[in-house]
């Protein structure tokens, strides 16, 4: 039986460490804000 | 009850606190009481005295949903708005969230005349029995919206739409 290869290649490594990033920096977007930039545009 | 001209000068201070507090009341919005406007108009007025009603309003100045310097912040603009008018007491300031009824009440734990600066881009009705003994309903402005009236009287609200209340005891 052959040893496996559990290394991952440095493209595939910083494909994921980019997608990561990436995701950190996504804001969750808030229900509401457009009728509250609505609201507060009205007032 | 009379509907008073809208004074730019004096909503300043209550636009700016809307604004700085817009991060914790977004998410009302979406909330709802289920109340609708059908059912504020079937409403039968009591006959023994409620001087307030139990309604799921947001403090302003109050509520764990805003920051601690939010309501600090928002309670010397209001003391000092409270001033500037000339009134003796700031009597709430909150907000109702949408499809709320504030049922029939009369305010008579703090008689005087009152007068309520209120904002809402749905439909929002003020309901009160005239000296007659008649029902009367006044909807509310697109946006801002100044009302006085001499407690105890006989009132409910309705509104569709997140409303935004800031209430003063003018004259005792």
């Amino acid at each position: 039986m052959s040893d496996e290869d559990t290394t991952i290649d440095n493209d595939k490594l910083k494909s994921i460490v980019d997608t990561m990033s990436i995701a950190e920096y996504i804001e969750p977007e808030i229900e509401g804000e457009e009728e509250s930039a609505d609201i507060i545009g009205s007032l | 009850m009379k509907k008073i001209k809208v004074n730019q000068e004096e909503l300043e201070p209550l636009k700016d606190i809307i604004k700085f507090t817009s991060g914790a009341w977004t998410s009302l919005i979406s909330l709802s009481n289920d109340d609708s406007e059908k059912k504020f108009r079937e409403q039968e007025v009591p006959v023994k005295d409620r001087p307030h009603p139990h309604t799921p309003t947001i403090d302003l100045c109050n509520d764990q949903r805003f920051t601690t310097e939010d309501k600090v912040e928002a309670r010397l603009i209001l003391r000092q708005w409270c001033k500037q008018l000339d009134a003796q007491q700031l009597t709430n300031s909150m907000i109702y969230l949408p499809e709320t009824i504030m049922k029939w009440h009369t305010n008579s734990d703090n008689p005087g005349v009152r007068r309520y600066y209120t904002f809402t881009k749905g439909d929002a009705w003020f309901a009160w029995v005239d000296k007659k003994g008649n029902v009367q309903y006044d909807k509310d402005n697109m946006g801002w919206t100044v009302r006085e009236f001499e407690a105890p009287i006989w009132h409910s609200i309705y509104t569709s739409q997140l409303r935004f209340s800031f209430g003063l005891l003018m004259d005792v």
